[in-house]
Formats: C-alpha cells, structure tokens, sequence
C-alpha cells in the first residue's frame, strides 16, 4: 500500500476514512434531522416546563463529576489496573444500583441487621437521605459508578510521569509525600484527565437507566424527563422533548466549562499552595503504595453476592436476613430463552468492539508516525455529546426497525472513542526506537509493528479491546430504538424485566450480563500477563 | 483459556432454538407488548409454543412501555403486527387511523361476557378495532392488619394517613396507577359517577374536580417522603410494599392478591381494599395496526388467545391470573370485585396537567 501512496497522503486518507464513519456520518445525520425538524412551541413554555429539572441535572452533573474528580485525585496514587478494577467496571449500572440498594436502603440488609440486633426497634427506617428514591441515592450511586473509570484513567496517565524522580527532588526540599503529591503530582495530572472527566460529566447529563431507578421524580433529572415524554404522542410534548434536546446539549457544554473553571481554580489554588507552603525538615520516607483497594473488593463483592441469591430466591421479605424459600430453577428454565440473547450480545459487541479497535489503532499509529502525541478531544466528539439527543435523532432519520450494520454502527460509533482513550496512554507512551532497531534489522513495516510493537504492548491492547467490548454490552439506546425486534440483547431485556420490577429474574439478566464482560476482561488480563 | 472458550461456544450453541427443523418458514407475528411482568411474559412463551405447530411464530417484542410503539405507529415507522393496548393508547390510535377492524371478521363477539361492559374501552366505543383479552379493576393491595374493611373511602385513607405518615403513596401521574388513584379518590370525594364519563369539555371539570384538589392537599404532606418523591412504576411501589416500607401497593389485576402470593413477590396475608364503594374498571385490549405485514396470522393470534384454552390458562392462579373476557365460568378465582365504570379519556390528560401543575415542584 505504500507503494501506491505516498505516506502523508495515506495518513490523511485513514483519518479521514474513521472521522467519516465514526464522527462525520452519524453526527451529520442528527444535525440534518435536527435542522430541518420544525421548533414547536415557545421557550418559556420550555423552559417553565423543564427548568427545574434542567438546573437539578446541572447541580447533580457538577456535584458528581468535582467529588469524582478530588477522589480520582487523591487515590490515583494506588495500584495500577488489576482484575479488582476490571471486575468492577464491567456491573452493568443498573444491576450495581440494584445491589446497592439492597444493601443501603431502608429496608436493605444493613438496616435488617440492626433490626436484628435490636430487637426493641421496629424498621424499615424512614429516611430520606438514603431513600430507594432520592438526589442523594442517585450521586451516590453514580460516584461509585464512575469513579473506577477516572481512578483508571488518572493511574494510567500517572504511569507515565516521571514521579519517582519528582519524589527524590521535593524530598530533598522537605515536602512530605501527602503535599508532594498534591502540590507537584496532581497539578500536572489535572491536565491529563481531564477529557476523560468530561466523558462522566456529559454521561451523567444525558443517564437514564439509573435515574429512572433511583433517581428523584419530582422533579426527575433532564434526560429521565426527556425520555419519558418521547414515549407521549401529542404535538406539545414533541415540542418539549426538542426543546429538553437542545437543553440537553447546553447543560453539558455549560458542566464542561464550568468544569474546566474548577481545574483552573484549583492550579491557582495548588500553585499558590505550593509558593507559600511550608515544609518539613525531615520529611517522613515514602509510604508504599495501597496494594489492594478493599472498599472496591467488598462493594463488588456484595453486589455480586446479592445479585446472586436475588437470582436464586423465591420469596425474602423484611426482616429476614436469609432468603425465605429457594428458586434455583429460574435459571435453568430461564437459559433456553438467555442463550439466543447472549449471542447476539456477543456477536454484536465482537464485532463493534474489533471495528473501534482497529480503528483506533490505525489512528495511534498514524498519530505516532506524525509525532502527534496529545490526546485530541475532537476523537471523543461522540461522547461529548449526550446519547439521547443522538439516538433520537439517528430513529427519527431511519427509523425504528434496522437491519444489523446500522446496530453495529450506532454500537462503533460509542466503543470507537473509549476504544482510542483507554489505548492512547500506552501507544503513544511505546518507545518507537524498537521499531526503528527491528526495520534496521530488516524486517518490513508491518513485520516489525506485528513481532515488535504488538508482543510488548499486548496487554493495553488487550485491555482497550475489552473495554470498547463491554461499551456495546451496555448500550440500551441504541438497540433498543434502532432495532429492537431484529436484535434484542441482554441489556434489552434486562432493562424491559426491570420495568416489571422483578429482581429475582432480573438478577438472572444482570449477573449474565456481567459475566459476558467479566470473562473478556478477565481473558485480557490473563492471557496478557507478564510471564517470568 | 483454550477450554473455557470452547466450553462457551458449546454451552451458547446448545441453547439456540433450531428455527430450520420446522416444515416451511413459519409467518412471524411481532407481538408488541409490556415485557414487565414475569408470569406475562411467560403465558405468552407458552402461546407462542402452542401457536407453532400452526405455522406461526409469535415473536413478543418487549416493551418498558407501549406508548412507545404507539407513537411508532403514528409516525408510521412500525412493523408491530400485534399489539396490547387500551385507553389513551387506544384513543390516539383511533383518531389516526392506525387500526385495521378485526371484530367482527373474527366471529366472538357472541363468546364474550357482555357484563364486562367491554364495548367502550375508556369511554371510546371499540368500534370494531381491538377485541377485548382481559380484565382489569383498580384496588390497593395492603397488609393484613391496616384496614379492618374490604373498602376504605377518601376520607378513611386520609385518616390513616394522618396516623401513619409516609406509609401511602401513589405513582406519580401520568403512570396510569397513579392517574387512577386520583380517579377513585373523585370518585369517592364526588356524589355522582356518571358525569365522569363524559368526555370533559362536555362538563364544567375545574369545578367537579375541586373536592380532589382539596384533599390531596390535605393528603399531599402525609404520603411517603411528604410528597416530594413519588414511586416511578406501580412495580416500584410494590417491592416498597413487600419490604414494608409502604403500607399499600396499587393493582389492576383483581387476582393479583392471590397470584403475586403465589409467586413470592408480597408476603402471605396480603389483603386487597378497594378505594371508595367500587373498584374502576376496564378491559384491556389486542389490535392489529394498518401497516402489519402479517394480518392474518396476527387474526390467527387473536383467534388462538380468545379460545376458551389459552382464556383459562390466562386465569390460572399459578400464572398470570388475569380474569377471562369470555362467558365462561371459572372455579377458584377470587370474585371480581364491584366495578365503577372507567373514566372518559379525555379525563386522563386533563388530570394528569392538572395534577401536574399543583404538585411535584
């Protein structure tokens, strides 16, 4: 191929091509639709119909993302990505809400022990704190949700700043490690993650599935509002469901800004810190690092014990501590039904999560040969903008009922960009001087990218094939409005049962769910572990 | 690694269906319907086993909600054959033209139980467009020892309110349990019920609904959370229910009492209660939509869940539970509960805005 075209020209031709099918195409569909579709009714009428929920959305976006945020921050000093991390964001969201709630909410399992204990204590607790329906229940559900991922990202991008060599030099000025890590580490860190916290901001604008769970209602966050009226058929609530799209589309430019303001402040605050700080004379020698994160270990543990005996009980009420009658059963007459579903779940994200990977390998590797090494926010458009207001606009262009390449796009076109993200680091972090000593050797092009690049950067490759893999097990929207009779997946389903609010089956679902991207997680690790 | 791979490909192709063993392609019939419901979901499996031998392959497209496929179909993007309907859903439908006319070419309207009044599906006559399939009749489902009586008026359900605080709720409208809360509490609140089957501009409705506005305010602080979140679903409300930290739960299926026992999912002793004198009523529907590609077939569904077989299957207490529309008897059942005749639908909406406007903010 290079033969037929001259390297530049060639680098051109692959991004284009992967900015046409992954950016240009789909996103040109939903502005066509969007700006030939008439703007019914007034923006006050708008605005005095969903401006609460539009300033709810925004305080619940910004509350989230800045504790996600200081969290990632503060703990991104830990253990780099292990099985613990991996296990852990693959819960589908709802089935980690799910289990949460079994636990925390008041007639949940800690509140039953307690009633236990205290026998003069007549529960449920009426709380409105940690209500099965409240703000505070929501956040805290998404921070849990969504802190793994910039924790990842945030340790990942540590890895590849000198910090050790910082360490030695502010210690030998006197700084303890605590003031060394947020005073030298963190301002330089801020500035690496930064896209990937905008990714959870705009996906805490535009979730669904969790709010309509536990979320608020009166009023309901943005998107849950939006949702719910697209399914009313009069001409007034057609108005507002644009007119909840646009407003979609401002809360998260205005959380993203606002957000960029926080880091802003935060570099002053932590440069002025750092000027007027005091030190230590002897600072105390580094702690080793936390080498396993229990709070993750335990949280993951227990939402998959309690998705586990939901899925084998018959009946459990409160106060019983134990399931009061076993149904085992379900499973069993349950598989005939999950296993054509799991193969189209499988199918799909396969093929979506090697579509995104390749090319977003061809995309490092072209960005590589042309020196450019700065993350480029404008790959990860597709996820700057909220899903709903996609969707809705890929449906009302082409319809309800597709046949499966336009499912694998919609599903390519979100696992591209996690796919690009969760591999830049390593890529571009890959010492090309190896694959310079092997072409001196003899090797070819791709000879040497195959037997050189691709046996020492296995593991990340692996690992962004996963994530781009869970990406499409969990979408709803997609399949669910573009081709729900063609191709219904576990998520799908999961999510109809859910309706229905029988956890005992729905438990089945979720734990199969999570099992599919459990094992591809957990292939990619072990098959890509360092062998001595 | 080699073997967990080949143990899952092995497992997944076991539990394909072989579609290729049939004579002939089957004809599919996309079932549009509320996937919700475990033990619905389950009798309609088990119509769709009984269905293939003729040929027919019922695919049942789950749905959260059904007002999504009938946008779909106002919009003219759907290939639903088949779809479980009633009320407003019925109403937007008809007045698009959207419905092929089924009843009368199908030959049961003499098989159908007249008394169930299910000529006129919310006030709308049926006019041909969808055959009855089931029963439903709005009732609180509640524990042992909350209410002595098998009625509880508007005014009784305040008074316990007003002693247990945060222990009722309703779904936020417009989830249609809760709009039907409110229809009963009217109901009860109001001396007549037969104005309310007029469609609303026909009836000064601001005034006849002032006695609910009062009491709801009234009630407003003493529901669960005082009013400030609502449960999303009636199913949400339920699990609530089960795990005690409500005391009621709506339902608008009479057998449910019995059933919902039967499958574990509220604790034995649970009671039903109607609100006010008689519980509302209503049928719920099967309709073919113009634009299914299969029409016959989707007669031969229809033919197939109204025979007197797949009826009682329906009402067996150990599934589903839902009361037959035919003239036919069946032991054991719990008795149907007094009916109030259902609302106009134009009502629907008028309550809906109208509670929308006063309450959630």
């Amino acid at each position: 191929m290079a033969t037929t075209l001259p390297p530049l020209a060639m680098h051109r031709l692959v991004r284009l091509v992967i900015a046409l099918m992954w950016l240009i195409i789909p996103l040109g569909v939903v502005v066509w639709h969007n700006s030939t579709t008439p703007f019914g009714g007034a923006l006050a009428g708008a605005l005095s119909a969903l401006g609460d929920s539009a300033w709810l959305t925004l305080l619940v976006t910004l509350t989230t993302s800045a504790l996600v945020l200081i969290a990632a921050l503060a703990g991104a000093g830990g253990k780099h990505l292990n099985a613990t991390w991996a296990s852990f964001i693959a819960v589908p969201h709802v089935a980690f809400a799910i289990g949460l709630l079994w636990l925390i909410s008041p007639s949940g399992w800690l509140v039953r022990v307690v009633d236990a204990l205290l026998p003069m204590w007549q529960g449920p607790i009426q709380s409105s704190w940690l209500s099965v329906k409240s703000t505070f229940t929501l956040m805290v559900v998404l921070i849990l949700k969504e802190l793994p991922f910039l924790l990842l990202m945030a340790q990942a991008n540590a890895q590849h700043m000198p910090i050790q060599r910082w360490q030695q030099q502010a210690q030998a000025l006197g700084y303890s490690r605590r003031r060394f890590w947020w005073l030298i580490v963190v301002p330089a860190l801020l500035k690496r993650i930064r896209l990937p916290l905008y990714i959870i901001a705009i996906y805490t604008v535009s979730v669904v599935d969790i709010p309509l769970l536990v979320g608020p209602n009166a009023p309901a966050l943005l998107a849950h509002e939006v949702y719910q009226l697209n399914w009313q058929f009069t001409d007034d609530t057609q108005a507002l469901v644009s007119w909840g799209s646009l407003f979609l589309v401002v809360i998260a430019v205005v959380s993203v800004l606002l957000l960029r303001g926080l880091e802003w402040v935060l570099q002053r605050w932590l440069g002025y810190l750092a000027l007027t700080g005091k030190r230590v004379r002897a600072a105390k020698s580094s702690v080793k690092r936390m080498t396993t994160p229990w709070f993750w270990v335990l949280l993951a543990m227990s939402v998959f014990i309690s998705l586990l005996l939901q899925s084998g009980q018959q009946s459990w009420f409160y106060p019983s501590l134990w399931p009061q009658g076993w149904q085992w059963s379900r499973w069993l007459t349950e598989w005939p039904y999950i296993a054509p579903l799991l193969y189209n779940t499988w199918i799909l994200a396969a093929l979506s999560a090697t579509l995104a990977w390749l090319s977003a390998i061809a995309l490092l590797e072209v960005q590589a040969q042309g020196q450019q090494h700065q993350l480029h926010g404008g790959w990860l458009a597709m996820l700057m903008i909220p899903q709903l207001v996609l969707v809705l606009g890929w449906q009302q262009t082409i319809g309800p009922d597709n046949g499966f390449i336009g499912l694998l796009w919609s599903h390519t076109v979100f696992c591209f960009p996690y796919a690009y993200l969760t591999l830049h680091g390593a890529y571009h972090a890959y010492p090309r001087r190896w694959l310079w000593q092997a072409r001196s050797l003899g090797y070819g092009p791709w000879a040497a990218w195959f037997k050189v690049l691709v046996p020492m950067l296995k593991r990340p490759l692996a690992l962004a094939w996963a994530m781009a893999f869970s990406i499409s097990v969990a979408q709803y929207l997609p399949t669910q409005w573009l081709a729900p009779v063609t191709h219904p997946t576990l998520t799908t389903e999961a999510v109809s049962i859910a309706s229905g609010g029988d956890w005992r089956l729905g438990s089945v679902y979720a734990l199969a769910q999570w099992a599919s991207v459990w094992i591809v997680f957990m292939l990619a690790l072990w098959g890509t572990r360092a062998r001595n | 690694m080699k073997y967990v791979f080949l143990l899952l490909t092995a497992i997944s192709i076991m539990g394909f269906p072989t579609n290729s063993s049939a004579r002939g392609k089957p004809t599919s019939v996309y079932f549009y319907a509320w996937g919700g419901n475990p033990a619905v979901n389950d009798y309609i499996r088990w119509a769709a086993k009984e269905l293939r031998p003729k040929g027919i392959q019922l695919q049942h497209v789950k749905v959260a909600d059904i007002a999504e496929v009938v946008k779909q179909l106002v919009d003219g993007q759907s290939n639903a054959d088949l779809i479980w309907i009633n009320g407003e859903n019925f109403h937007a439908l008809k007045e698009a033209d959207r419905l092929m006319p089924v009843l009368t070419e199908l030959n049961i309207k003499d098989r159908l139980n007249d008394q169930l009044s299910w000529q006129s599906d919310f006030g709308e006559p049926v006019a041909d467009l969808e055959v009855p399939w089931g029963v439903g009749q709005f009732y609180l489902l509640t524990c042992a020892t909350c209410f002595a009586a098998d009625h509880i008026s508007a005014a009784e359900l305040l008074e316990y309110a007003a002693e247990h605080p945060g222990r009722i709720a309703y779904p936020k409208p417009p989830e249609f349990h809760g709009t039907t809360f409110l229809k009963s509490l009217l109901l009860s609140l109001s001396e007549q019920d037969e104005v309310f089957r007029k469609p609303i501009e026909a009836v000064d409705a601001a005034k006849l609904t002032e006695p609910l506005w009062a009491y709801l305010d009234e009630l407003q602080p003493l529901l669960w959370q005082g009013g400030e979140n609502y449960p999303s679903s009636a199913a949400q409300q339920l699990n609530w229910f089960a795990n005690k930290q409500l005391d009621v739960a709506p339902s608008f299926n009479p057998n449910e009492v019995k059933t919902l026992v039967n499958q574990g999912r509220v604790p034995a002793g649970t009671k039903r209660v109607t609100l006010g004198s008689a519980a509302i009523s209503n049928s719920h529907y099967l309709a073919i939509p113009e634009s299914s590609g299969h029409p016959q077939a989707a007669k031969q569904v229809i033919k197939f869940f109204l025979s007197e077989a797949a009826q009682r299957k329906k009402a067996d207490l150990s599934g589903w539970g839902d009361p037959t529309v035919l003239d036919i008897a069946l032991l054991d059942t719990p008795a149907m509960l007094p009916a109030a005749a259902e609302f106009h639908v134009s009502w629907q909406a008028y309550l809906e805005q109208q509670w929308q406007q006063r309450y959630p903010r």
